[in-house]
């Protein structure tokens, strides 16, 4: 039934598709006539005369082009709507791409290129006139690296296994290597269920000790070594405080095995943090604290105050 | 190890000292004339002494849930707040099994009553001043048994933060008990500690020492009980 | 100190997708819903149901619920009410609902109790945030063998899709959300109220 009236609209279609031809060709004809002017120069004097009647012509020709353009067009209607179109929105190939994850991800590295370029750029404009001391600092890396000692200049499989070996020294002492910041290890100590003490090596030097509560997080919300955060409780950031003051003690940039070596010796004593009374005065608790230094030779335990006797 | 002393005047109250880390109930006979208000008064004098100060307020309540006479095994739940984790419920059977769990556990006691009643005047709560003093902690306060809001007896306690196994700070916690409390005798552990000696510290043994305590102070309000009627 | 917490309700929609067009659900709600940076949350719980019978006829169930890939998060111990499906005026099915967190000691808890396990089954798939709501589009495994949810096989080829809101009482409100959303997830999941009683009877 409908294909008769489909046909009718087809030959319609064609024949308005034709007609369109024409008027471009007709109306193209107009153009190129005034672009090109008269062919022969002859006749000049009625050149202007030949010249609109060639125009006219061809305008005319446009028109009756146009008006059966028209005529046709006008008994030709715009297709009655399609219902199952508009269902096409419905398409679930769409939704089968992953595109808002991508879009999202997308957004995302464009707000943080954006934002380390302003950065960046903030920080070029800051830096623009002190090229020449850049290159100054550049010198006197140079400098010290040629004077330094090479004992930070270790391997990481040796630090490896010097650590391997110390953790296997300790059966109630365990280490664990982490680098997070490239070459440098970062020492997770666990002593008992008494203390974690953090040690940032360079080489094998000891460069930062911080120690805290068996209790308390090592490990910031990311996973990463939290290596600045002081401990909450007094009796540990007492000890870090020892701790640092031990370290600058065993330093022997010459020797940094027997360094560290001796230092885990000292740490190890800690053992006893809370079970040992001093070997002064033969008390637990002095100032609300437990002894909470260890002599660097013998390892006995003192409170701070009592230990200037013993040395 | 808790005993009550003797029930025979009103005027003798148990002091409970409850050491977290190092935890052991004491008794504590009150001097004659002195009464429970005055000990704890007395106590807290000599803590501030020390030079630790009051932080707040601290309490510690339990309710007690059992089942019907009817049922074949009975079985009770003691449920247990601590205002040291104030959204937190311990609940603990008779085994000694404790389970930790959110404040909405309250709620579903609600839900099971046709299996678990609450008892009456059952309830235990010790209430009193929580004090910091460098890395520790003190509680005193006093215990109050069911309706009656009369004075039941004292409970201390004490926690070491730095330390998490007992058997190690045993003689630390010793020492520091005895500075403000040099007449009582510490040598008694609670039966909690004694086969978690060296297991690390959570929260619920603080609980199920107070619930040690709590069961004493229950049982030494039954036996009070004959003389007064 | 004692405090009554208010007492809450889970608002539910339910609805079913086969499986092999999960992934244009999961990239719809991708886009509905709050972003994730990391994409869809997965999960994969393990639900073991206990009931209470002794003495008395009608049984309290308990249903205790433990996160398979992270044995060390809190284990989650749930009471649900009987639905109220006679009010026709609601658009979605409420229910009283308690949440409780508690230690991984519960099973052994709830044994000595007097509580016995009913049944047991493993739920795998995806968590979507809107708001308030929740959106789970999961994957129920019936354990095989009691005690290991690794050992567990699928019930169906379909996803269930669960759009659910826990809020306190008289928050109804709260519906008319959760109705527009699950508008947008026509035609693909049609998620309604669902009457388990009667369910249960066919």
């Amino acid at each position: 039934m409908a294909a008769p009236a489909d046909t009718t609209v087809f030959s319609d279609l064609s024949t308005a598709l034709r007609k369109v031809q024409e008027l471009r060709a007709s109306v193209s004809r107009v153009f190129t006539g005034l672009s090109e002017g008269l062919k022969d120069g002859t006749l000049k004097a009625n050149g202007d005369k030949v010249l609109l009647s060639q125009l006219e012509k061809n305008l005319l020709a446009v028109n009756s082009d146009f008006s059966d353009l028209q005529k046709i067009a006008s008994h030709h209607h715009a297709p009655p709507p399609h219902y199952n179109a508009s269902l096409i929105v419905l398409d679930p190939v769409t939704d089968r791409h992953p595109l808002f994850t991508q879009l999202l991800q997308t957004h995302k590295w464009a707000n943080k290129l954006h934002e380390h370029a302003a950065l960046s750029s903030h920080l070029l404009q800051q830096n623009l006139l002190k090229r020449s001391h850049t290159s100054g600092i550049g010198a006197m890396a140079k400098k010290t690296r040629r004077l330094g000692s090479s004992s930070h200049a270790i391997p990481p499989q040796a630090v490896d296994s010097v650590v391997q070996g110390m953790d296997a020294m300790y059966n109630n002492m365990s280490i664990t290597v982490t680098r997070p910041f490239g070459q440098a290890a970062v020492l997770v100590v666990t002593l008992a269920k008494t203390l974690r003490a953090v040690i940032v090596l360079r080489g094998l030097l000891i460069e930062w000790v911080s120690v805290k509560g068996f209790n308390e997080d090592v490990y910031k919300e990311n996973k990463q070594v939290d290596i600045w955060s002081p401990s909450k409780y007094a009796v540990y950031r007492k000890v870090s405080d020892h701790a640092s003051s031990a370290m600058l003690h065993f330093y022997h940039p010459l020797k940094p095995e027997l360094a560290l070596r001796s230092f885990m010796l000292w740490l190890h004593a800690y053992v006893s943090l809370f079970s040992t009374p001093c070997h002064k005065c033969n008390k637990f608790l002095v100032d609300n604290l437990p002894p909470t230094w260890r002599d660097m030779r013998f390892l006995d335990a003192y409170h701070e105050n009592c230990r200037t006797h013993s040395m | 190890m808790p005993q009550s002393c003797g029930g025979r005047s009103l005027n003798t109250f148990n002091i409970l000292l409850t050491l977290l880390l190092l935890i052991r109930v004491l008794s504590y006979p009150v001097p004659e004339g002195k009464s429970g208000q005055q000990t704890v008064e007395a106590l807290q004098k000599q803590i501030e002494v020390l030079g630790a100060t009051v932080s707040s307020n601290f309490t510690v309540d339990c309710e007690t849930y059992g089942t019907y006479q009817q049922t074949s095994q009975p079985q009770h739940i003691n449920i247990l707040h601590n205002s040291e984790q104030p959204a937190t419920c311990f609940a603990v059977l008779d085994s000694g099994n404790c389970l930790v769990a959110d404040l909405q556990f309250d709620a579903l006691m609600n839900k099971i009553k046709m299996f678990y009643i609450q008892k009456k005047n059952a309830r235990v709560e010790a209430k009193g001043l929580r004090y910091e003093y460098g890395d520790f902690i003190i509680k005193v306060g006093s215990v109050v048994l069911g309706q009656s809001t009369s004075f039941k007896g004292v409970i201390v306690e004490v926690e070491y933060m730095p330390a998490v196994v007992v058997s190690e700070c045993f003689g630390l916690m010793r020492e520091f008990m005895f500075s403000f409390m040099p007449t009582s005798v510490i040598d008694a552990t609670t039966n909690h500690w004694k086969t978690k000696n060296d297991a690390i510290y959570a929260p619920q043994d603080t609980v199920l020492q107070y619930l040690e305590h709590f069961n004493n102070f229950r049982k030494s309000a039954v036996s009070m009980m004959p003389p007064m009627q | 100190m004692r405090s009554n917490p208010v007492p809450l309700q889970e608002y539910l929609l339910q609805g079913s997708i086969l499986e092999e067009h999960g992934d244009v659900l999961l990239n719809r709600l991708n886009g509905l819903c709050d972003p994730v940076e990391t994409g869809p949350e997965k999960f994969y719980d393990h639900e073991l149901v206990y009931t209470l019978r002794d003495p008395v006829p009608p049984p309290v169930v308990f249903r205790v619920r433990q996160a398979v890939e992270h044995p060390e998060a809190p284990w989650h111990l749930r009471f649900l009410g009987q639905p109220d499906v006679a009010d026709k005026s609601r658009h979605t099915l409420v229910r009283s609902c308690i949440d409780v967190g508690c230690s991984s000691n519960v099973a052994d808890f709830l044994f000595e109790m007097g509580f016995r396990l009913d049944h047991e089954y493993t739920v795998k798939g995806y968590l979507f945030r809107k708001g308030r709501m929740k959106v789970t589009v999961s994957k129920i495994f019936r354990v095989v063998q009691s005690g290991n949810p690794e050992h567990a096989e699928p019930l169906t080829k379909s996803y269930l899709v669960e759009l659910s809101v826990v809020a306190p009482q008289g928050q109804d409100q709260i519906q008319d959300d959760m109705k527009g959303f699950a508008e947008h997830l026509k035609p693909l999941v049609m998620l309604e109220k669902i009457d388990h009683r009667r369910l249960q009877q066919m």
